[in-house]
């Protein structure tokens, strides 16, 4: 049981940002200094409860161990990483805001009210954390809100309407994108591959620093029937792909596109040849 | 050009008129005073919500393994979308749309409310200029973008592509179907109206929903509710502190259910039992409180459409809240209330074990 408390403990300290760079107890402290403030000044009885007693009681079975193995009981030990969100049910941004509101009202002066909605303001902005300076946080190329590289990519080589789908490899920070533009680009591994660690043949490949191995490269590729394959143009591999039936399409930002010809002639014996000759080296 | 505009114009139509539309024909059901340009409003996104899901739904557990499967899904939704419109249309009470009265506010007030609204411009605005990376995205974006332009409702899987099992944990939470309506009916790419036009809805909403907190909150002080929507900002914008937090997911993933969950359902089901302690004076009669735990009812549909912890948690914050409603009524058909407005929750539950 106290290994479980310990398991809640540290999801509250992630919670209040844990591990980020931030001191997690400061938005802890914030939400119960202003629980406890309401408790204390508010006079009506349903008001005290939800925002005085109700975030108490939410921590406390939050932290309390059966909380979390009903929770996880009910959905799955795979999903156990969610329990942090039974904290949502507080109304923290309410509860803080009203509390410091009900403080500045309290105040008698007008002078005294303004700056204390200064204080107010750069007390929440030096204590948290601003969202727009997160790292993943760009500006905007296009209205997609998707890196121009990829729907540069994909607009040279996303089938018509006629010809229904393609398939494509490409570099695994390319994963995320490419579907939420064209979703007739199949690939042979897509984000859950990158971010899960799931195997696949290629990921390993684009995954490995140095060389990369060309004609292992295409077994996979060519097993997967890519048409295309997209790699960094500074990505070296130990033979010159161009001498297998590839060809290089075009450079787009940063990045070659390779056309097997074997797959868009619809070469089949030769693909077929290539994927039997090295079955015994690269297969799985 | 024309083009580009009869989309834009579609986008709004679709995302700001038909709502409104729905409202005015719902909103016999909301007490006189709630009559107001917002509450309609917000009456109205929760019902065209429920029209969708509903229709999602059931195209998801009878037809999804066919093909273009999301096209009956579309016509369907339309049509009722556009009749319930319609029909508001004649019902539209253009009285409510007054001018504000600020003449009676101070210098302060007037000035602490510019700074609020400058504060919700400048989210709205950052949400159409910067690029959110979040991994989730290849997952519920790509779902819009497959309904919309391949007509598969889960059935495609959106990481690599192929054809997979019906995904159904994630199938009825719909929030994905819904913009790949909007998106269909605006001709317009699910992606752009998830990321670029979705939180021009989504910001001034979930702002609203506050400002009505803070309206029963500060009864009596007007003054104080521009100081409150100050702070719940600046606690938005400044709440990154980790990937947990709500604010994180309202101002970074603002377009995925979990975001709407905590920025739109849960503090609309915190507004409606803060109406409801109001009128616990005395003088509220039946209808009156039956038409709120209607309206809750809706935001529990909302809630489950948002994402399969939505039913659970919606479930708990609305028991948790009624037992203080109990405590401060001393009416115990309260509970029959909060039973009639979980039903949602329970055939969702019910839904999940089937699926």
């Amino acid at each position: 049981m106290y290994g479980i408390f310990r398991e809640c403990l540290v999801d509250l300290q992630r919670y209040g940002g844990l591990g980020n760079g931030s001191f997690w107890i400061i938005f802890w402290l914030l939400l119960l200094i202003s629980s406890f403030y309401l408790i204390v000044k508010e006079s009506d009885v349903r008001k005290k409860i939800i925002f005085g007693v109700m975030p108490f009681v939410v921590v406390a079975g939050f932290l309390f161990p059966v909380t979390k193995k009903l929770y996880v009981k009910v959905v799955r030990i795979e999903n156990a990483n969610t329990y942090y969100r039974i904290l949502w049910i507080i109304p923290m941004y309410v509860t803080i805001a009203y509390a410091f509101t009900k403080f500045i009202g309290s105040l008698n002066n007008t002078v005294k009210k303004r700056i204390a909605v200064g204080v107010a303001a750069v007390v929440i902005a030096v204590t948290g954390s601003c969202v727009y300076l997160n790292e993943h946080v760009y500006m905007a190329e296009n209205m997609y809100h998707l890196p121009q590289n990829v729907i540069d990519i994909c607009d040279r080589i996303k089938p018509t309407e006629d010809e229904g789908t393609v398939r494509a490899a490409f570099t695994p920070e390319l994963v995320y994108f490419v579907r939420q533009y064209a979703p007739n680009i199949l690939m042979p591994y897509g984000r859950d591959y990158v971010d899960h660690n799931y195997y696949a043949g290629v990921l390993k490949l684009m995954n490995e620093e140095g060389e990369m191995e060309t004609q292992e490269l295409l077994y996979y590729t060519r097993v997967d029937l890519d048409r295309y394959i997209i790699l960094p143009t500074d990505k070296k591999m130990d033979e010159d792909i161009t001498l297998f039936d590839v060809k290089l399409a075009c450079t787009i930002d940063g990045y070659n596109i390779y056309e097997d010809i074997l797959i868009s002639e619809n070469r089949e014996k030769e693909r077929e040849h290539y994927v039997n000759a090295r079955i015994d080296m690269y297969g799985e | 050009m024309l083009m580009t505009i009869w989309s834009i114009l579609r986008l709004v139509i679709f995302m700001f008129t038909v709502p409104m539309c729905i409202g005015q024909l719902f909103k016999f059901i909301l007490k006189k005073e709630l009559r107001t340009p917002g509450i309609t409003f917000l009456l109205g996104f929760f019902v065209y919500s429920g029209i969708i899901q509903i229709i999602s739904i059931l195209c998801i557990m009878t037809i999804a393994s066919k093909p273009h499967a999301f096209e009956t899904c579309f016509k369907w939704s339309l049509f009722v979308v556009l009749l319930f419109s319609v029909a508001g249309i004649f019902r539209f009470d253009k009285t409510m749309f007054k001018k504000p009265d600020i003449k009676g506010l101070s210098i302060d007030t007037k000035i602490f409310y510019g700074i609020f609204f400058a504060l919700v411009v400048f989210q709205m605005v950052m949400a159409i200029v910067t690029r959110i990376f979040d991994g989730d995205n290849s997952y519920y974006v790509t779902q819009s973008v497959i309904a919309q332009k391949m007509g598969a409702m889960y059935t495609v899987d959106p990481n690599k592509g192929g054809s997979i099992m019906l995904d159904g944990r994630h199938a009825l939470a719909a929030i994905p179907m819904w913009i790949a309506f909007i998106a269909k009916a605006a001709t317009v790419h699910s992606t752009i109206v998830a990321y670029t036009a979705w939180p021009i809805l989504i910001i001034p909403l979930a702002y609203f929903i506050y400002h009505e907190i803070a309206k029963v909150l500060f009864a009596d002080n007007i003054a104080l509710r521009p100081i409150f929507m100050i702070i719940v900002n600046m606690l938005m914008i400044f709440g990154n502190i980790s990937i947990y937090t709500p604010a994180t997911f309202f101002l970074m993933r603002t377009w995925q259910g979990k975001s709407m969950l905590t920025s739109i359902a849960f503090p609309t089901i915190l507004l409606i039992f803060l109406w409801m302690f109001k009128e616990t004076g005395g003088e509220g009669n039946l209808s009156l409180r039956a038409s709120f735990w209607g309206l809750l009812a809706m935001v529990n549909m909302f809630s489950g459409m948002c994402s399969e912890m939505g039913v659970v948690f919606g479930a708990g914050l609305v028991m948790l809240l009624t037992l203080v409603l109990l405590y401060s009524s001393k009416r115990v058909t309260v509970l029959l209330g909060a039973f009639c407005c979980l039903i949602p929750n329970i055939i969702y539950v019910v839904l999940y074990k089937l699926m």
